[in-house]
């Protein structure tokens, strides 16, 4: 345990050393951000009632962009992990002492809280101050934010990580884990908020693992799912995180199996 | 000219032969890099569905710009993927190597990638239905203008591609600043230009000029009024491209190695 967090503090130095990348990122997002309220207003402008008003909605949509870097749509997780696969060195990780599926969880929640933590202030300040975005309601929906969001990063590390195993069987290593955030974004929430959806499209999304990676606490944070609904949130994540991790623990299993590591 | 199509054609097939070694991959990724899209086109329907159309455009027209921009970023993107991971050309010190071979660089980058038939399939299906949807009439001079219209946005991506490349020189990483106009404007380029705000208006008419490639076109087949600008849009995109060549040329002549 002590190792894994290590692991996790040294991965965490090292995102934190790209500072510019979380500059520029921090630009990316807020013109992401308004060209994604522009169209969200566009739709309010005609004045339908919907299940949230626009200031929600655009909370909604700065939430998503300050915590962008955290999704599972945001590009490629670990780079070097899957040049390891393909160019066979991830031999050398495998003579570590260390459980590999702990470890790299470890270095996945480094790596996608680094970036995150960079970035997602300047984002709520600039969004807060210029672009209509709004604070939780009150102390409550805030701390059930946090708890959930705690869980969201969980959950995204153990998806990556899963995603990150299927390349023992894929050898040019992108196939799965580059498509599959497409479609991570559309039911996550990321693209419209779950809400704004059909109600029988959105009541399957809800049981899908994405929505509690993004929708579930940007819920709480907009002040469009009570409180009360912590503990069901907080389950949906547990069980999902569960799932992926044993399902990741598998493939890696027999993945070790079955890999013969390529080079002299 | 000839030589170096041959050679970008040899390089093309290896890479094919490489990627359709592992075709589960090839196919897994193409397919669903399409569903992922297609999620992302109902999740536009689904708005249009709650909300009703906005005044002057709806679901088919919005459609009509989604699949537009998908297949000029996907053709860019299937031949211009080299420039975009070029950081870890950089970052590995590769393009030394590149810089070796009796060939432009530009060309080893512009080896094609397979795996991008699944954006511009789901561009192709999402533009179909929204041209049908919205009684498009076609004959032989609508489709000249609309493949010079698609080549010239996949030029005008291009040109974003080398020019975000091109970054890399000096910054070796960070090259996010484009992602902002590149994603960020093909959200954006789902919507009627005037629907934006001023600033953005502005960055995508004078800036990065995705608008008049795709909005513009757009307005020009639904209406059948293809005026001035919609006739120079094509050109205004390859003028981009040559633009972003010539950024990238000064780039390469720039470049100093840190290697030994």
């Amino acid at each position: 345990m002590r190792l894994l967090w290590l692991v996790f503090q040294m991965r965490m130095k090292r995102q934190l050393a790209y500072r510019t990348a979380a500059y520029a990122g921090i630009v990316t997002q807020v013109v992401f951000g308004l060209v994604l309220v522009a169209i969200f207003a566009a739709f309010y402008a005609n004045g339908i009632k919907a299940p949230m008003t626009l200031p929600q909605v655009t909370t909604y949509v700065w939430l998503g962009q300050a915590f962008f870097a955290m999704t599972p749509y945001s590009v490629f997780p670990d780079a070097e992990l899957r040049e390891q696969i393909r160019d066979g060195s991830v031999a050398t990780e495998l003579l570590r002492p260390v459980d590999l599926h702990s470890l790299w969880m470890a270095r996945t929640l480094a790596s996608k809280l680094a970036p995150t933590a960079l970035r997602c202030i300047p984002v709520i300040v600039v969004a807060t101050l210029f672009a209509g975005m709004h604070l939780p309601p009150d102390i409550p929906s805030f701390l059930a934010w946090l708890l959930t969001t705690i869980g969201a990063l969980v959950l995204i590390s153990a998806f990556i990580v899963l995603m990150i195993l299927t390349q023992f069987w894929t050898v040019a290593g992108d196939g799965l884990s580059r498509a599959v955030p497409g479609i991570a974004a559309a039911t996550s929430g990321q693209l419209v908020p779950l809400a704004l959806l059909p109600e029988n499209i959105r009541v399957v999304f809800e049981w899908l693992p994405f929505s509690g990676m993004v929708d579930k606490p940007y819920a709480f944070w907009v002040g469009t799912r009570p409180v009360s609904d912590l503990p069901f949130v907080l389950g949906h994540q547990l069980i999902w995180t569960f799932v992926l991790v044993l399902a990741g623990r598998l493939i890696l299993g027999r993945g070790l199996r079955r890999l013969t590591v390529t080079g002299g | 000219m000839k030589f170096y199509i041959r050679m970008w054609w040899l390089f093309t097939r290896a890479a094919l032969r490489t990627q359709l070694a592992d075709s589960a991959n090839a196919v897994l990724w193409a397919s669903a890099t399409l569903l992922g899209m297609l999620l992302e086109w109902a999740t536009l329907w689904a708005l249009f569905a709650r909300f009703g159309s906005i005044p002057g455009w709806d679901f088919a027209s919005s459609s009509m710009l989604f699949g537009l921009v998908r297949i000029a970023f996907g053709i860019a993107e299937m031949i211009g993927r080299g420039f975009d991971r070029f950081h870890h050309v950089i970052r590995k010190g590769d393009f030394d190597r590149m810089l070796l071979r009796p060939i432009p660089v530009a060309i080893q980058l512009s080896v094609a990638e397979f795996s991008r038939f699944g954006m511009i399939g789901a561009g192709a299906v999402a533009f179909i239905y929204g041209c049908s949807a919205a009684h498009v009439v076609f004959n032989i001079g609508t489709i000249a203008y609309l493949i010079a219209v698609i080549s010239g946005g996949a030029a005008l991506f291009y040109g974003l591609l080398m020019m975000q490349a091109t970054l890399c020189f000096w910054t070796v990483d960070g090259i996010e600043v484009a992602n902002a106009v590149v994603y960020g404007g093909q959200t954006a380029a789902q919507l009627p230009l005037d629907k934006l705000s001023r600033p953005l208006t502005f960055v995508f008419t004078y800036i990065f000029p995705l608008a008049i490639i795709n909005w513009i076109p757009a307005r020009a087949l639904l209406s059948g009024d293809f005026n001035a600008l919609a006739l120079a849009a094509p050109v205004i995109g390859w003028l981009f491209f040559a633009l972003g060549a010539l950024v990238w040329k000064i780039g390469v002549r720039a470049y100093t190695s840190t290697g030994s």
